[in-house]
């Protein structure tokens, strides 16, 4: 019956999510629901490869968000607004125990949005209406820091729905793309071996700082009320809420340049850990799960991913190479 | 899929925006060595991270709509197209963000965008209120003087 309601939900928000196209002035309709094929190939363990799909969803609710905010953005711009969406998002495998993220989430957030942005400076040999004259306009460069801050409840699942749990709680979610001669920006660790790389590659002629290469973090404090999780159950002798925190850090940056397209690295480490958790939870290592993806995205569609680590309802952790290409669902 | 065009203002103005700020670093059109930017999908774009959470490729398309709008209100044109003159910041972020994060939809797509939500200089829809706006205006004499004399009059 609950595997009935969480298909039915599932059905009814990719149906929703294929609807018309919206009309003036009706924002906020998307077109379409996401689909991406993947082929999973284990690097451990006798597993043998095989397909699989990751799907995204994701709806604002127009109807239920503020009007407030300004009606045209300043050259220095900012606001804070508030806003309902409906998101879900998951990996699916053929064979589950090769799925690398095997963890699906459908929720709704009420956020709280704090945006501000800044302009660059305009070169007098830019035209900036003129695209031959582009490589003058570098200067224009922008910067910006975005926060969202949402109160948030979800379902979570396995792929074939033999855990389940709801989830509520508060995140932030944090993007900064700092000014090109700012400290952030010059001082970025993370971003030092691709400036030799882009370098070398021909990407930049010289090693230069990429302000897009800032990482962005999301921090999560979730009460998760299992309703069906054998192996907690069978650690802790029964079914009983607990709070966990989820910590994100990613990152994306140009990597280099392979014959004239861009490669692209991308990077997220996810770490989840319950707070003050049982003794046997401990000894089932059930506390805490890491989680971890590296990927080398072609300017063509290809993307090469190695995902290590486990999310939670996720029973093992798995060493996995994806080979994914995207395609489009109208 | 089709190409930017250089003669659209809106075109140039996803262009412009995604070259000087690092997301591509693609042609406008397609050259016999490298695809245009316009072919190019939203995924293959610096700022979407498709190992991160939702949640984070959210916020961070949120930014990049939010330059965007800026970059076209500061060097383009703040007038906007019937439908969405009303729209906050926030409800135009929010129409770009469902567009920027779907994987496989292009620069293209975001330009065409623009020029829905924009009313761009020299688009025949920005002449069409003003001409009928000075329609029923009357010319004053040393307008006309001087109209004549360029040979307008």
């Amino acid at each position: 019956m609950a595997r009935g309601a969480w298909l039915l939900l599932a059905v009814c928000g990719a149906v929703h999510a294929q609807g018309s196209p919206a009309p003036k002035p009706a924002p906020v309709i998307p077109d379409g629901l996401q689909i991406e094929p993947k082929y999973f190939e284990p690097t451990s363990g006798d597993s043998p490869g095989g397909l699989g799909f990751g799907y995204s969803i994701s709806y604002s609710i127009p109807a239920l968000s503020a009007k407030k905010g300004p009606a045209t953005p300043q050259i220095e711009s900012e606001f804070s607004t508030v806003g309902v969406d409906f998101q879900a998002r998951g990996n699916v495998a053929l064979n589950q125990d090769i799925n690398p993220s095997d963890f699906l989430k459908t929720g709704l957030d009420f956020s709280y949005q704090s945006s501000r942005v800044f302009r660059g400076e305009v070169a007098p040999d830019c035209d900036l209406a003129n695209p031959d004259t582009v490589e003058q306009c570098a200067a224009a460069v922008m910067s910006g820091l975005r926060i969202d801050a949402a109160f948030t409840a979800s379902l979570e699942s396995d792929q074939k729905f033999d855990k389940q749990a709801k989830a509520y709680g508060g995140k932030v979610a944090m993007a900064y793309v700092p000014a090109p001669r700012s400290a952030w920006n010059t001082w970025n660790p993370l971003d030092w071996p691709f400036r030799l790389t882009r370098a070398v590659t021909g990407y930049d002629s010289a090693p230069r700082a990429e302000p897009n290469a800032f990482p962005r973090f999301l921090l999560a404090l979730e009460r998760v009320s299992p309703d069906k999780d054998p192996e907690r159950e069978a650690a802790l002798g029964r079914k009983e809420d607990y709070s966990r925190v989820n910590l994100e850090m990613a990152l994306s940056a140009p990597a280099a340049r392979f014959q004239k397209s861009t490669v692209t690295f991308e990077w997220s480490w996810r770490y989840f850990q319950e707070l003050s958790p049982d003794e046997s939870i401990k000894a089932a290592h059930l506390d805490h799960f890491r989680y971890s993806a590296l990927s080398l995205r072609l300017d063509a569609g290809w993307r090469l991913t190695y995902a290590t680590g486990r999310l939670p309802l996720d029973s093992q952790s798995d060493k996995v190479w994806e080979l994914g290409y995207q395609l489009k669902l109208p | 899929m089709p190409e930017l065009k250089k003669d659209n203002q809106a075109h140039v103005s996803a262009f412009m925006f995604l070259r000087i700020n690092g997301q591509s670093t693609r042609p406008m059109v397609s050259d016999p060595n490298q695809a245009g930017m316009g072919l190019q999908a939203f995924s293959d774009l610096v700022y979407f991270n498709s190992a991160a959470s939702p949640d984070i490729l959210k916020t961070n398309a949120a930014l990049v709509a939010h330059m965007y709008l800026v970059f076209i209100d500061s060097y383009y044109t703040r007038q906007r197209e019937a439908g969405y003159e009303n729209m906050t910041t926030p409800e135009l972020i929010a129409e770009l963000v469902t567009l920027m994060i779907k994987p496989a939809r292009t620069v293209h797509d975001l330009a065409q965008k623009a020029d829905q939500i924009f009313r761009f200089k020299s688009e025949a829809s920005a002449a069409v209120p003003l001409a009928a706006a000075t329609a029923g205006v009357a010319v004053p004499k040393s307008t006309r003087k001087k109209l004549k004399q360029i040979g307008n009059g």
